[in-house]
């Protein structure tokens, strides 16, 4: 009996449910999620002032280069405790909220390898112009702002933070 | 989504908002920062005048109003959540503290190597701070987090 007086006051304050639980591993792996996202979009706009030498170009890049495949997995750590929540608490696959999510979740998932594919080009051409003397650029300049990165970019860019509003205010 | 999301009145959800976006501004930024300050730890000082200025506008731009934006909105929530007094309540003044404090140790060893870059030589100590910080202070938030949406007790 003492023992427990003594115990029960120790191990009650620690009791989390399954749904807290759950929705920790949730928010923590979308912050990972958004946190890592962030960074690519970070150096990615680092790197694209037209005063950049291919040198540095390089340099900010071999970082995207490390973090970039983070993202992947992450996500999918994000999407699994995401969908377990909903089994847990018993929201509607149909909501609005749940299926726009997964669509733009979808959209991110698809965007993210076009944008690696769209950079490998952007760091085999910073080489070159390193092992050329390592002056600015308007070809690098265009490859690094080209049409298609700048559309990548911007899905990743924004479809995090259209996620959290939709989470935040579930319409 | 937060336990608060769960259960709280609709009208905090615009509070809520502006607080995650300011965690998401405030760990962002420390992860870039990390990212730098682990890959170009030794860097050579051409690269490191580079590495040191990005960090720099990082902090600046996104870590330290992170920080900011992330406790002044955590405070509020409390104060509207009547939590005085609970874990949550003890996350506030924890986030200020171990992030200023961090955040500060963070911004003048980037200062210091980016001067010493600028001098044309290396200072290990203060490139190895925010390789050592900046993940440090990750972790924290990350029990932070936990106690936001675990709420233990």
């Amino acid at each position: 009996m003492a023992l427990g007086r003594v115990h029960s006051p120790i191990i009650l304050p620690a009791a989390v449910t399954t749904y807290q639980w759950l929705l920790f591993l949730h928010v923590l792996a979308a912050f990972a999620l958004m946190a890592m996202s962030l960074t690519v979009h970070v150096l990615y706009l680092a790197s694209r002032p037209r005063r950049r030498r291919p040198s540095e170009v390089l340099r900010l890049l071999g970082v995207v280069r490390v973090v970039g495949p983070m993202i992947g997995p992450i996500g999918l750590v994000t999407l699994a405790f995401g969908i377990w929540l909903v089994l847990e608490v018993g929201y509607e696959w149909g909501a609005a909220w749940i299926v726009a999510s997964l669509v733009l979740f979808a959209m991110g998932t698809v965007a993210g390898p076009i944008l690696k594919r769209s950079l490998a080009p952007v760091g085999m051409l910073a080489a070159r112009l390193v092992s050329e003397g390592d002056q600015q650029s308007d070809e690098l300049y265009r490859a690094l702002n080209s049409p298609r990165v700048l559309l990548v970019v911007g899905i990743l860019s924004l479809s995090p933070y259209v996620i959290l509003v939709l989470m935040v205010f579930r319409p | 989504m937060t336990a608060l999301a769960y259960a709280r009145p609709d009208s905090w959800d615009g509070y809520v908002l502006v607080h995650m976006l300011g965690s998401v501004a405030l760990l962002g930024g420390l992860v870039v920062v990390a990212a730098l300050g682990i890959r170009y730890r030794r860097a050579r000082p051409a690269d490191a005048i580079l590495v040191r200025r990005v960090m720099l506008f990082v902090v600046a731009a996104l870590v330290w109003p992170g920080l900011i934006v992330t406790a002044a909105f955590g405070q509020v929530l409390v104060e509207k959540e009547d939590a005085k007094g609970t874990w949550i309540d003890a996350s506030v003044p924890l986030t200020y503290v171990a992030g200023g404090v961090g955040i500060i140790l963070i911004t003048a060893a980037t200062v210091l190597a980016l001067r010493r870059a600028r001098a044309g030589t290396n200072s290990r100590m203060a490139a190895i701070v925010p390789a050592i910080v900046a993940p440090l202070l990750l972790a924290i938030f990350a029990g932070v987090i936990y106690l936001m949406t675990g709420r233990p007790g």
